[in-house]
């Protein structure tokens, strides 16, 4: 008897739960903005230790940094918890004078010390990002304090100002709030003298941003309040839920739905289906991640220029557009993506089956040979691998597809052992220098040097570049690196894809940013 | 039988440490290289190097055992690289909501499969056999990405039924955590606004889990019916003029039931382990996805722990199982000898 009434019970329970539908949707108010995207890549929202889009993105909401861009406009970034600044003669030392009326979450005021703290934990964990700092030759006692509000930073060799500034306007230049910090170091297995608050920093906030985190749970959603007091930009909603939606149809269904103001990063056939619908609209912008086909040099036919030319010549650049990516993307052939300074609008291969034989004939490959290509299991990686594979073959070049996981791809990749790999570079940062230097300047050990493509007159431009004050002359040098980089080096282009994101209409002020840390949620207001 | 459960809790032990091992070793000589997700694909190989070091993967893998076996012995399974966090800390987060989208599947597939299994038995090669025998097919054969997509576009998006993905309706606050599970512990706040609205975003995970689980359920249960209704004692009892329904339900369901609850206890299993691509569609957040990312990304301690806990409650099922065949069937006694 027991049982049973227990079964009714729950069964009145189940159908009046069906019955009732709440009257509350998210996106009826315009105090909250929900936002679906896929966030699972976020490992950690500590400004010294994320390093994924999606985290880096949620933190250039939460903190403040020296230098910013401006929402919309990524050619250089202007002062933001600086109010000025100047270097000395030899270009080594950097000193910056802070706004005085700035406060954090918190409620204590920001200061030279939370910047000195807030760099100083970036080269001391030494985490991935760091590098952004450390480049620079910066240590925990290159930085100090000379008064409350200047701080002086001294790096060990010249610079080029702009990027350095690029640099300071990074994620991992974020301003952390040393006092709230200090109450939570931790002391952990691989930080046994304490980890300056990396572990709670990871799922909390302590920054001066328009937003401070509220919750972050992992694969479900992130919660940013808004800061009303921020000095430059107090946000036009009250509360900003980002939900994690992994799956772009289900994106697509609850944009539409309703359910959502913003669905980010849809796909091109959604896209197809959306711009149907007459109460979104789409907002796109090139992503600056550069998809491209990396030929090592040092593997038999690939050391022949003609052979690596005749490749570029025997791609089908516009069917992987078109077909593949939907045509949300764009055929470039230079690593200074659009939207970023010094991008030109040039391409020099197109696809030419005829001149590729030639070229292959003529460095005595007439008959074509086997190479084999590694490549990523993600989407759109095996299709674009495939596509290529059957292009080649038209010229004779037998391709084998090894399809690999990360965790041995890039392995293989940065320990040389590959022929052809497809692959794709987004920048640390936003100044061309971060592509230029992994793509051309073999001794960074980044791109070039996988490739084995071992180039002393592009590494000696970048290097020069890496020390140029003229901004304008250093982004010719950039050009002409890529000139020759373009047509000797150890790469093929393929394209730079579109971010599209779709945005109810009653939404104003989204600007879809070519990178995450260039996103900005303040402006973005509900009618 | 308390002496049975024991002996069976040791053995469980035992299993578990060797499959900590297993997994363990498996892990390491994988040629897979566990620093290439910690450091990303652009770190430069002197971040790689020192990142390897402070996480001591630089070790030989005798000393990494020897580290994870003493943590372990602390009841610390490690840390997550996927989210910094403690590896328990991160199952206890994600179990719950498997636990519970699982339980409420199970739950559709019994209340379905049983019935429609009986019927299909009783009533053989009738419509209501056919119905369920494509019933079963399509659980068995649909792809659930796909189902849970039409089922979304079907009930979410057009008829507007039920709520759009997700545990909870983002305007809705999460009642404090006690089990981790939105229905118990919203009975325990007396929100009854949470309780309704988290059981109507679980309506279709469960519904498409619930239907994978059912065809095995209903086939088992029609065949082992069939089996039974052909029994001497089945045709004693009938000539004895006892109630049809009676017949069916204490005397033939009864008997039929014992392979059914094996079939019941190993859809459990698998439910438990989470499933990936339903968590996927309806942006679950359960045990499924994040196994799956730390096996995808090769997050060493999840790999291990997430195994363990997966091994555990594959054995606790099991034992479950065991102990309800006693139940079902008084002659199977679980003694000493």
């Amino acid at each position: 008897m027991m049982r049973k009434s227990i079964v009714f019970i729950v069964a009145v329970l189940m159908v009046l739960a069906l019955a009732v539908t709440p009257e509350v949707y998210a996106t009826g108010r315009t105090d909250v903005l929900v936002v679906g995207m896929a966030t699972s890549d976020i490992i950690s929202l500590d400004p010294a230790k994320a390093f994924e889009f999606s985290g880096v993105g949620i933190n250039a909401q939460l903190y403040d940094r020296l230098l910013d861009f401006p929402a919309g406009r990524y050619d250089k970034p202007e002062l933001s918890l600086a109010e000025s600044w100047k270097v000395s003669e030899d270009g080594k030392t950097w000193t910056f004078r802070l706004r005085k009326d700035v406060k954090f979450h918190s409620g204590n005021p920001l200061t030279a010390d939370d910047v000195v703290y807030s760099f100083q934990r970036v080269v001391t964990l030494q985490d991935q990002p760091s590098f952004i700092l450390t480049q620079f030759g910066i240590k925990p006692d290159s930085i100090r304090a000379l008064d409350r509000h200047t701080v002086e930073i001294t790096l060990n060799e010249r610079y080029a100002g702009g990027i350095f500034f690029a640099c300071l306007a990074a994620g991992c230049a974020s301003i952390v709030d040393s006092q709230v910090v200090k109450q939570h170091i931790t002391k952990t297995d691989k930080y046994p003298d304490g980890d300056m608050g990396l572990t709670w920093l990871s799922r909390h906030s302590a920054g001066s941003g328009p937003f401070s985190l509220r919750t972050w749970d992992k694969n479900e959603r992130v919660i940013l309040d808004a800061n009303p007091d921020h000095f430059r930009y107090p946000p036009k909603v009250e509360r900003v839920v980002i939900k994690e939606i992994v799956e772009a149809t289900s994106r697509r269904l609850q944009v539409e739905k309703g359910d959502l103001d913003i669905a980010w990063e849809m796909y091109p056939d959604q896209i197809k289906a959306l711009k149907e619908n007459k109460d979104l609209r789409i907002e796109s912008c090139p992503a600056t991640i550069i998809y491209y086909l990396g030929i090592n040099v040092s593997k038999g036919p690939l050391a022949d220029n003609r052979v690596r030319t005749a490749i570029r010549h025997a791609i089908d650049y516009d069917g992987i557009i078109n077909n593949i990516m939907g045509g949300a993307a764009r055929a470039i052939n230079t690593f200074i993506p659009e939207g970023f300074a010094g991008y030109q609008d040039i391409v020099y291969y197109t696809t030419n089956y005829e001149k590729a034989r030639q070229l292959l004939k003529e460095a005595g490959y007439a008959e074509g040979f086997e190479t084999s290509m590694d490549h990523g299991d993600q989407t759109p990686n095996p299709e674009i691998a495939q596509a290529i594979q059957n292009s080649l073959a038209k010229v004779g070049i037998k391709v084998k597809l090894n399809k690999l996981i990360s965790a041995q791809l890039w392995p293989k990749y940065r320990a040389q052992k590959h022929e052809l790999i497809l692959a794709r570079w987004g920048p640390d940062y936003v100044d061309p220098h971060t592509n230029a230097q992994p793509f051309a300047d073999y001794k960074a050990k980044q791109l070039a040097y996988r490739n084995v493509y071992y180039n002393d007159e592009t590494s000696k431009i970048i290097q020069a570049a890496g020390q140029e004050m003229d901004n304008d002359k250093r982004i010719a040098l950039y050009q002409e690196a890529n000139r020759i980089i373009q047509t000797e080096g150890p790469y093929a282009f393929l394209f730079q894809p579109m971010y599209e994101h779709a945005v109810q209409n009653n939404v104003e002020g989204v600007y879809a940013a070519p990178t995450f840390d260039l996103w900005k949620l303040y402006p973005i207001s509900k009618k | 039988m308390a002496h049975y459960v024991l002996r069976r809790l040791v053995t469980l032990m035992i299993t578990l440490i060797g499959i900590m091992v297993v997994t363990f070793f498996i892990s390491l000589v994988v040629p897979l290289d566990p620093l290439a997700s910690i450091a990303g694909p652009q770190a430069p190989q002197e971040t790689v190097d020192r990142l390897r070091v402070l996480y001591g993967f630089d070790k030989p893998i005798y000393v990494q055992f020897g580290r994870y076996i003493q943590r372990l012995a602390r009841g610390d399974l490690g840390t997550s690289f996927q989210t910094g966090r403690p590896v328990l800390a991160d199952i206890l987060h994600f179990f719950p909501a498997t636990i519970e989208l699982a339980t409420l599947a199970l739950i559709v597939s019994i209340l379905v499969g049983i019935p429609l299994g009986v019927l299909s038995a009783v009533y053989r090669n009738s419509p209501i056999d056919h119905f369920s025998r494509v019933l079963s097919l399509i659980g068995v054969s649909m792809p659930v990405f796909w189902l849970g997509l039409v089922l979304l576009l079907v009930f979410y998006f057009k008829l507007g039924w039920l709520p759009e993905p997700g545990r909870l309706d983002i305007m809705l606050v999460e009642p404090e955590r006690v089990t981790g599970a939105l229905l118990i512990d919203s009975v325990i706040a007396r929100d009854w606004e949470v309780f309704g609205d988290a059981l109507r975003h679980m309506v279709l995970p469960a519904t498409v889990l619930g239907l994978f689980g059912l065809a095995g359920i209903a086939r088992i249960v029609r065949s082992s019916m069939l089996d039974v209704l052909s029994q001497e004692y089945i045709k004693t009892a009938r000539i004895k003029g006892l109630n049809e329904l009676l017949v069916l339900t204490r005397h033939a369901l009864r008997n039929a039931l014992v392979p059914a609850v094996t079939v019941i206890g190993l859809t459990y299993g698998g439910l438990l382990e989470g499933s990936v691509l339903t968590e996927t569609i309806f942006s679950w957040p359960g045990l499924g996805r994040y196994l799956a990312t730390a096996f995808l990304t090769l997050d060493l301690n999840a790999v291990v722990g997430g195994t363990m806990l997966v091994a555990l409650t594959f054995c606790l099922v099991n034992l479950m199982v065991d102990l309800i065949y006693a139940f079902l069937n008084p002659k199977i006694r679980y003694t000493e000898s």
